[in-house]
């Protein structure tokens, strides 16, 4: 692959996050190239939540460096990284749940405006363009027809999906996906997989973290590997499945029976 | 107390200034509702901004005789100065503590500066009592029996102004934008872009001019200033806020004009020494069987 550092997005290295004892992170080297996908996987407690919570600015880093377009973000706060465009979902979906579809994502879609002139809407933004936006963006997800309904009362899909389209609509560079398949129905897993590949064939980079291997395997371009706060493996897809380490830690001792 | 055509005259009467009394325990409780709504934290500093105002208002109208416009304008900017110094010692620095030590600290706030305002009054107003000027005490429209007072007219506009004001805000600016998606919690509007610390201090400033505002209204209507409305303002703007369902700025309305209501009407019914304690344990019945006050949806598990 190109070893020009020009394309690399998103730039982990020594990352460390301790929690008192326990080390979340340690010593972590995580690098993802504009837009490739790159999935994230590991056992419970590996700390791939925390890697996410780390670069979204969400907690901050015990030690280590992330960088981002090439400038640091490690000591910038989570608004200021979602305006400089990382946008994440959670593992457990989080909605603003009393307000409607459509709100959740027209409310994303402004953040990236600056924060000054706060009473009245700030001129030259075009309304009515923002507005076509949402829509296309609801209308991409199939929940334009719902757009009226409070995000509380939607299916655990349809909130899945709504959060993506939130993320999206503070037009990300970089998209982070914790587990966006855990809970969906094998058809909704489906859907989201076509969804998923339709943003990256857009350009889109994507880093997401997940438990489903059919996912994580298919839609990656590579992987990376965490156990215990440690770096295992990276690699492609077809790499880290071979990989012996990765068998132990990850899918267990039985390894003819996930390679067969 | 007789049953006949006078007494019903009278208890609508006493009911139309007890409405327009109420608007004014709306304008407090609203700053209460804001905080708590997107803080979950209880500013019981906040009536201290109502007393402020309200002595801007005297100092700025009485002292310094200007017009009213002006020194309405001294009071709510008082009393947004008044909320930008309890966000500032109260709140941000201590914010990631556990919830209740802010607020212990804004009880600490008002305790202090209570004192401060006590000890100033009676210095200055003890033999020289100045009055809060109200050009309008005189000014009344008679409709048929009843009496309408002016002042309770313009109260009640500058109320009705304010809150649409605060409407427009919350539902057509960015501030609001932002305002809500902080109530909806903190760290998801952070994530979506938002800088919570000032969109807070935002919200203080909006609580502080409200507050600021009833105090200046309290006064003109009263004719008198008052060194313990900030306790009055606490007690009963955080009561309406309950009433109305804690953190719900349509409940903060309904509830202040319920209160109003209620205490006119219980002191023209029963006894004016009693009002308070009769319009409260009223109200406080209505709470045993709706907890979560007129407006409120649920109950959380705060405080």
């Amino acid at each position: 692959m190109g070893t020009g550092t020009e394309n690399i997005l998103l730039d982990i290295t020594g990352l460390s996050k301790h929690f008192g004892g326990l080390r979340a992170l340690d010593e972590v080297d995580i690098s993802c190239r504009q837009g490739e996908t790159l999935g994230i996987i590991g056992p419970n407690g590996a700390g791939k939540t925390t890697v996410f919570n780390v670069v979204t600015g969400f907690s901050r880093p015990t030690s280590g460096d992330i960088r981002f377009g090439g400038s640091k973000i490690t000591q910038k706060t989570a608004a200021q990284i979602c305006r400089l465009g990382i946008s994440r979902t959670f593992q457990g979906v989080r909605l603003f749940r009393e307000m409607t579809v459509w709100e959740n994502v027209w409310l994303g879609q402004n953040c990236q405006a600056k924060y000054l002139n706060p009473l009245f809407w700030s001129r030259g933004v075009n309304e009515a363009a923002l507005r076509a936006d949402v829509e296309a963006l609801l209308n991409e997800f199939q929940i334009f027809a719902k757009k009226d309904a409070k995000a509380r009362e939607l299916s655990f899909g349809d909130m899945r999906r709504l959060e993506i389209c939130r993320a999206l609509a503070t037009k990300p560079k970089l998209l982070l996906l914790d587990e966006p398949a855990s809970g969906l129905t094998p058809v909704e897993t489906t859907r989201l997989i076509d969804d998923l590949r339709k943003l990256s064939d857009a350009g889109l980079t994507i880093i997401l973290i997940e438990h489903d291997m059919h996912v994580a395997l298919g839609l990656s371009d590579r992987i990376v590997v965490l156990n215990f706060g440690q770096l295992l493996a990276q690699g492609t897809p077809t790499e880290v499945r071979h990989n012996p380490a990765v068998i132990e830690a990850y899918l267990g001792k039985s390894a003819e029976a996930v390679n067969a | 107390m007789q049953f006949d055509e006078f007494f019903f005259i009278d208890l609508i009467q006493t009911g139309i200034d007890g409405a327009m009394l109420g608007s004014v325990y709306a304008l407090m409780a609203i700053g209460f509702a804001l905080i708590w709504g997107l803080l979950g934290i209880l500013n019981l500093a906040h009536g201290q901004t109502v007393a402020f105002g309200m002595f801007a208002g005297l100092v700025s109208a009485g002292h310094l005789k200007l017009p009213i416009p002006i020194s309405f304008a001294c009071a709510v900017v008082t009393g947004v100065l008044v909320a930008l110094l309890v966000e500032r010692i109260c709140y941000r620095p201590i914010r990631r503590a556990h919830e209740l030590v802010p607020m212990i600290a804004t009880l600490g706030f008002w305790i202090t500066t209570e004192e401060i305002l006590q000890k100033i009054y009676f210095h200055m107003y003890f033999k020289d009592f100045m009055p809060f000027p109200n050009p309008f005490t005189m000014t009344r429209f008679t409709f048929g029996e009843f009496v309408i007072r002016f002042d309770y007219v313009v109260t009640m506009s500058v109320a009705v102004v304010l809150v649409a004001a605060l409407y427009f805000v919350i539902y057509r600016s960015r501030l609001g934008m932002a305002l809500r998606m902080v109530a909806a919690g903190h760290d998801i509007a952070h994530l979506m872009g938002v800088n919570v610390l000032k969109t807070l201090r935002s919200a203080f400033m909006i609580a502080g001019a409200f507050g600021g505002a009833a105090g200046y209204l309290l006064g003109y209507v009263a004719n008198m200033a008052n060194p313990y409305a900030g306790s009055m303002a606490t007690v009963k703007g955080l009561f309406t806020m309950i009433l109305g369902g804690a953190g719900s700025i349509p409940g903060a309305i309904v509830g202040g004009i319920v209160l109003g209501f209620t205490e006119l009407e219980s002191a023209y019914l029963f006894s004016f020494a009693y009002r308070d304690a009769i319009a409260m344990g009223l109200l406080f019945l209505l709470l045993v069987f709706r907890p979560q006050g007129l407006f409120g949806t649920r109950v959380e598990d705060k405080i």
